[in-house]
């Protein structure tokens, strides 16, 4: 509703009401104006027709004189004669008026004024023709008839005057006609068109003025549904003065609906009561003072403040208004604001505390990606309209970047790969990529890239897919791909450095040969000719023919060489003696490989003229000593660690073995006399054959696989041994050496372990095979059993002796109780650890689902079950309810009796170092779960024992039950990674506890 | 390949019934409860031609009056159900407005035919559309229960269980285990 | 129903129950006729035979000699000529893994052997009923599925 428009439109037509009262105004004088004119005129003609007849008088006046009877009469002496002095009384009255009625017309006083004289001249004739009465009337003599030409000549001027003023009134009267037909028309028009003016005025006006007042009526209506439906209290108040004209209090004059939706007061009742009983909080805080103030300086106050209604905290914006004779109040009841604005500071505390964290991990992780070499990045996907990935947008990328592209992150972050690494599109790299983010494999690619310092650098990259887009990690691996191109330019090098070698060789006493393994040929180099005391290339090498070289005690150790250089490649033989030409016995070491050579298989090696070195022992003696000192730190270990070392001598009898493990065989050290022979007596007849294969193993191939075997020792006990060793060429013989460790303790425990895992296993299969015959091979006859005794029941029940039927009752018991028993235990064994049923659950709602199911028990026994909050937790839906309804229903069943049961549920969180109960706990948190009964409960030392299968604390007779129902309990808990015990004492109610984790 | 798709069984049977009365030049109307209406009616060769051809589409025409109502009163539940409005009316009161007789008559006409109740029927079809929007939708229970104007998740869940004799929840597992078996029998 | 003859087969190897369920069907008050078959082979050559009437409704128990139940389910399942009927399991076993086994396999409904001749009549007549509703309403066959 736009008010000032009411109010500025009503100005307006108080103004123009203004000026139709002046149009009227003045048209009423113009009126007044024209009436007055037109009565002047009319007195002007009126006036113009006295003048007319004064003068038609004065002219009869004088046309008298003219007359003979008036002069006659006059003439007439003798009677009382008056008619003169009439006569001249007349003439005398008549001019009078005349002068009178001429006043104001000026010619006409001039004309007039020579009549007055013509008058007396007249009269004065007259007079004399009076005196000289008729001395005769037959003899009118000549100065009688002078004076009446006389006479007459007067009369004739006199009339002269007459028609000059006559013709002067006529002319008047002319003009006066001219100014009335002028005004006769002008007047009435005039007044008629203002007058109707005037009344369009008014009318306008009226009409604008009742409308404004309905707008009004329909703005107040307005405001009057405003007052009702806002949600703010508006009220006003006017004050309340004391003798002193202080004010001591405001009444309330008006209050709206709101004070009762917020401060719960009737505004019909708070109306007319002062503001100090009403709101008696408004005296306290000095808001009285406020108010005051408002009031007597006619300013606007606001004011927040806090109050208690309908006990609750509400928080109200005030704002005081002067208004007319009192104050307006509008208060908004701003809790919710307030509200907000403290959740909103507790978020914002939340939010920055979150902040701070995020800036941490932010941190951490910046300083990560800081210290690694590698190039992160890590794209978002960018799809067309079909959902294909046509480009990626970078999200983040490190510092590293900024030495290759020359680009800082900052920069081009949130820019596309398109625009930043265009050459992706040119390769394979961009399919690799949406490859990537579309099947979620990582990959790996190396690729090229020309960096900013014009280097081409290679990466290798690896990208994983993260949300809808990859993370891409970049190495550097230049220097890797240089070394391989070093390779190839180090082969060519190398065939240089060859024919350095050969000269290389002759000064090292070292030759190198080829040896094919097909046929035995073989080239060796010019030094190893040398060393065998022959010009190079003197004569044609092969296997056979080089024999004769080899010194005669060494042959079989060449043959030895031979064979297995050709089965395998390579040869645990590393040296023997040749004998030169010149006779000299030489000490030839050799170390070679098997390569393909030009398609053939062939060994490569050096040998080396080691004679020099052969000769030269004092460095071994040295090595000796200090190897012994090694020795006897190792002993001490060995006893520790239950470790024998040996050495053996490959291929003969001849073993050392350490100190200790004579001792692990149970003798003294050096008891016995050492040898692979005697060795073998200890090694358990059983292991023997694997122990000799193990042996041949070592023999032939050189090879040594960790083995076990047992060994009896001196005192007939069996122990395990743990055998490990390595191939050492020392004296130029291989010998093995190598450690074996008493294993018999862990032994033990893994045998242990495989043997109760088997019980688990078995036990387990057995169960199995029990779930089976339960749910089915043992059912089937207790369920046809039922089935006939149903049909019993209803067909044949007649047909029994009573005895007959008492039997029959028990059957139709035994039988149910079969039923239950079998399936107790059905659900029992089905109760397994698979945990792909686990689901959130909300224990309450289980809870309400046992309740519902045990409804009847409830209500017969009339037992009361409070509970707690309980809480939503993972597990199996029925198995809980199971664990529920069995512990509930127990609570119930061994109640005392005449005794209403009475069951308390009560939940916990607790830490798991809270618990002291000891089960292995893989949460951090668990529910505690209490349930208390006030039933006969059961002495402590049972406590354990409920909860086996089976096992009855009652007689069947006082309890029902099949047994198996705790023992259900504790496997559900237990599937559920929990935990159940009991406290009881017998009479005093039980208490079953159960955690399960958070 | 496997795919599945989702119809509206009313559009789908009355556009199979138009497509059918169309080639019999005749001029008809199709009422809302599977209600066929033929001005002039077929001869008897017209209607047999008619009756065999609807029939490879599971649609018959149905003789007897007993049947016809009982099928009108199924017609009758259907709508009940699908339509939300009428949630708040009676069922005795709407099924004795819509087909003018009295519940009466209607409940022991009905028994008679099906051996099941009126009232039976109608938890049927509740939980039959129940299955129907468990399978479909991705409606939760909460959902679900308040479109087929149940009190509560549990009352629903009771009639359900009490009905199928499976939890919702077992249901669902069940079914879509079912697709995935049918797509590959195999695992 | 009035005007059919509700055909049911029942496949179950134990002459007792053979008997127990015939007389509980006699009872029920729908008109039925009833072949009995001893193990799943029997019902699989009868149905597979040419020219006879299908039953409406098959009962199956699962543990048979021969050819045990859920074969039977899979084979009529996936013959075009037999995969429209209504086979209800008859079974002693409850056990979680036979229902969801049978139920993925095609099972309309599962029905656990009662050990009570009342209970065995009344879930034989609500098994006769929800499949005359199936055959007759407008209900949903692919979620035919009730466990009793």
């Amino acid at each position: 509703m736009d008010f000032k428009r009411i109010y500025s439109s009503s100005k307006t037509y108080i103004a123009l009401l203004f000026v139709a009262f002046v149009i009227i105004l003045f048209t009423a004088s113009m009126a007044y104006y024209q009436i007055m004119r037109m009565q002047n005129l009319a007195e002007k003609v009126a006036h113009t027709l006295q003048v007319n007849n004064a003068i038609s008088e004065l002219s009869t006046h004088s046309t008298l004189a003219e007359s003979e009877e008036f002069r006659a009469q006059i003439q007439n002496k003798d009677e009382n004669n008056t008619v003169f002095d009439d006569y001249v009384k007349d003439g005398e009255t008549i001019l009078n008026t005349l002068e009178d009625l001429t006043q104001g017309n000026a010619s006409q006083q001039i004309r007039l004024a020579p009549m007055e004289a013509l008058l007396d001249t007249l009269h004065d004739e007259l007079q004399t023709l009076a005196e000289h009465p008729k001395e005769s009337i037959t003899s009118v003599n000549a100065s009688e008839k002078a004076k009446k030409s006389d006479i007459n000549f007067t009369l004739y001027r006199i009339r002269n005057i007459r028609n000059q003023m006559l013709a002067e009134e006529r002319l008047s009267i002319k003009k006066t006609r001219e100014e009335y037909d002028a005004n006769k028309y002008l007047a009435p028009f005039t007044s008629l068109l203002l007058a109707f003016f005037a009344l369009i005025v008014f009318i306008l006006a009226f009409l604008k003025i009742y409308r404004n007042k309905l707008r009004i009526r329909q703005s107040e209506n307005f405001l009057r549904s405003v007052l009702a439906t806002t949600d703010n209290i508006i009220n006003y108040y006017e004050p309340i003065y004391d003798k002193q004209k202080d004010i001591i209090d405001f009444e309330i004059i008006f209050a709206n609906e709101c004070n009762r939706s917020y401060l719960g007061l009737d505004p019909n009742e708070i109306m007319g009561k002062p503001v100090s009983e009403v709101f008696p909080f408004l005296m306290l805080n000095g808001e009285f003072q406020k108010l005051v103030e408002c009031f007597q300086q006619r300013k606007k106050i606001s004011l927040d403040r806090e109050i208690f209604a309908k006990g609750e905290k509400l928080w109200f914006k005030s704002l005081l208004t002067p208004l007319a004779e009192g104050i307006m109040v509008t208060a908004r009841n701003s809790t919710a604001e307030e509200k907000a604005k403290e959740e909103q500071l507790l978020l914002n505390q939340r939010l920055e505390q979150q902040n701070l964290k995020l800036l941490d991990h932010r941190a951490f992780l910046n300083n990560i990606f800081r210290s690694i070499p590698h190039v992160i990045m890590n794209f978002e996907s960018i799809r067309d309209k079909s959902d294909k990935i046509v480009d990626f947008k970078i999200l983040f990328i490190n510092d590293k970047i900024s030495p290759i592209t020359g680009d800082l992150p900052e920069e081009i972050t949130s820019k596309n790969i398109s625009e930043i690494f265009p050459t992706v599109f040119e390769s394979e790299i961009f399919g690799y990529l949406r490859n990537v983010v579309e099947t979620g494999e990582p990959t790996s690619y190396e690729v090229p890239y020309t960096a900013i310092d014009g280097n081409e650098k290679w990466f290798s990259a690896r990208a994983i897919k993260l949300g809808d887009g990859i993370t891409l990690t970049t190495r550097e691996i230049t220097e890797e791909k240089e070394k391989t191109n070093q390779l190839v330019q180090l082969n060519t090098q190398l065939e240089t450095q060859n024919s350095i070698f050969a000269d290389a060789e002759n000064v090292a006493n070292i030759g190198s040969y080829i040896w094919y393994l097909d046929n035995g040929e073989a080239t060796i180099s010019d030094n190893f000719y040398r060393i065998l005391g022959y010009e190079p290339n003197s004569f044609t090498v092969t296997f056979d023919s080089y024999r004769k070289f080899v010194h005669p005690d060494d042959l079989s150790t060449y043959n030895l060489l031979g064979e297995e250089t050709i089965e395998h490649g390579k040869s645990k033989v590393s040296g023997y003696r040749i004998v030169t030409k010149q006779g000299d016995v030489k000490h030839i070491e050799l170390n070679g490989r098997a390569l393909i050579r030009h398609g053939r298989k062939a060994s490569v090696g050096v040998i080396v003229d080691v004679t020099e070195e052969k000769q030269n022992s004092d460095r071994v003696i040295q090595l000796n000593q200090e190897l012994s000192i090694q020795n006897s730190i190792l002993t001490d270990a060995e006893r520790i660690a239950k470790i024998g070392s040996f050495v053996w001598y490959v291929g003969t009898d001849e073993i050392e073995i350490s100190d200790n493990f004579y001792r692990m065989l149970g003798y003294e050290p050096k008891g016995f006399e050492a040898s692979l022979e005697q060795f073998a007596e200890f090694v358990h007849p059983d292991d023997l054959k694997t122990y000799e294969h193990s042996i041949q193993k070592s023999t032939n191939d050189l090879i040594v696989e960790e083995h076990r075997y047992r060994v009896i020792s001196k005192s007939g006990e069996i122990k395990h041994l743990k055998v490990n060793g390595q191939f050492i060429h020392k004296d130029n013989r291989q010998i093995m050496s190598g450690v074996a460790q008493d294993i018999s303790l862990s032994i033990a425990a893994e045998e242990k372990l495989r043997a109760s895992n088997m019980e688990l296993q078995h036990s387990n299969a057995e169960l199995e095979s029990f779930n089976r015959v339960a749910s089915h091979d043992l059912q089937e006859p207790l369920r046809k059993t039922q089935m006939f005794i149903s049909r019993i029941e209803s067909t044949e029940i007649d047909n029994l002796s009573d005895k007959g039927r008492v039997y029959f009752k028990k059957v139709v018991n035994a039988a149910s109780r079969m039923q239950s028993l079998v399936m107790n235990l059905l659900t029992y064994s089905r109760i397994d650890s698979k945990h792909e049923d686990f689901e959130l659950i909300d224990l309450n709602e289980v809870l309400e689902k046992v309740k519902e199911d045990l409804s009847s028990t409830i209500e017969n026994t009339g037992a009361i079950i409070k509970s707690e909050d309980l809480p939503r937790l993972g597990g199996v839906s029925y198995q809980l309810e199971q664990l529920l309804n069995n512990l509930i229903s127990n609570a119930l069943k061994y109640k005392v009796a005449d005794v209403k049961p009475s069951i308390t549920i009560q939940a916990e969180k607790v830490h798991s170092k809270q618990i002291p109960e000891n089960f292995f706990k893989r949460a951090n948190n668990y529910y505690k779960i209490t349930i208390i009964d006030n039933g006969i409960g059961f002495s402590t030392e049972h406590s354990d024992k409920i909860f086996e299968v089976f096992q009855r604390l009652h007689q069947k007779s006082e309890y029902s039950g099949t047994g198996i129902g705790l023992a259900i309990c504790k496997k559900i808990v237990e599937n559920h990674h929990g935990f159940i015990y009991a406290t009881s004492e017998l009479g005093k109610g039980s208490a079953f506890i159960f955690y399960l984790p958070a | 390949m496997t795919f599945f798709v989702k119809y509206d069984f009313d559009l789908a049977c009355k556009t199979l019934l138009r497509e059918h009365l169309d080639a019999f030049d005749v001029s008809y109307s199709l009422g809302s409860l599977g209600e066929v209406k033929i001005k002039g009616g077929l001869s008897e060769e017209q209607r047999n031609s008619l009756a065999t051809s609807l029939k490879r589409y599971g649609i018959e025409i149905l003789d007897g009056q007993k049947i016809t109502l009982v099928e009108r009163i199924k017609n009758a539940i259907d709508e009940l159900l699908k339509d939300k409005d009428l949630k708040s009316i009676k069922v005795s009161t709407y099924l004795s407005d819509t087909l003018h007789y009295s519940y009466a008559h209607l409940s022991s006409v009905f028994s008679e035919s099906t051996y099941t109740s009126i009232e039976n029927y109608i938890i049927l079809r509740k939980v039959d559309l129940a299955k129907e929007l468990i399978c479909n939708t991705d409606l939760t229970l909460t959902e679900i229960a308040f479109r087929l104007n149940y009190s509560s998740v549990a009352h629903l869940s009771g009639q359900f269980k009490k009905t199928t004799g499976l939890t919702p929840s077992s249901f669902q597992r069940i079914m879509s285990k079912k697709i995935k078996h049918t797509v590959n029998p195999k695992t | 129903m009035d005007t059919q003859l509700l055909n049911i087969a029942l496949a179950d190897d134990d002459e007792d129950d053979r008997m127990l369920f015939s007389e509980a069907i006699d009872e029920i008050g729908i008109r039925t006729k009833l072949s009995l078959f001893k193990h799943g082979q029997e019902l699989m050559d009868y149905l597979t035979l040419p020219n006879i009437v299908l039953p409406n409704l098959i009962f199956l128990d699962l543990n048979m000699p021969i050819k045990n139940g859920l074969q039977c389910l899979k084979e009529i399942r996936e013959n075009p000529d037999l995969k429209d009927l209504c086979i209800a399991i008859y079974s002693t076993s409850s056990s979680e893994k036979d229902v969801e086994e049978t139920f993925l396999n095609g099972a309309n409904i599962y029905l656990n052997k009662p050990n009570n001749f009342v209970k065995l009549q009344a879930s034989v007549e609500r098994v006769l009923q929800l499949n005359w509703q199936y055959h007759t309403s407008n209900l949903n066959k692919d979620t035919f599925l009730f466990r009793i």
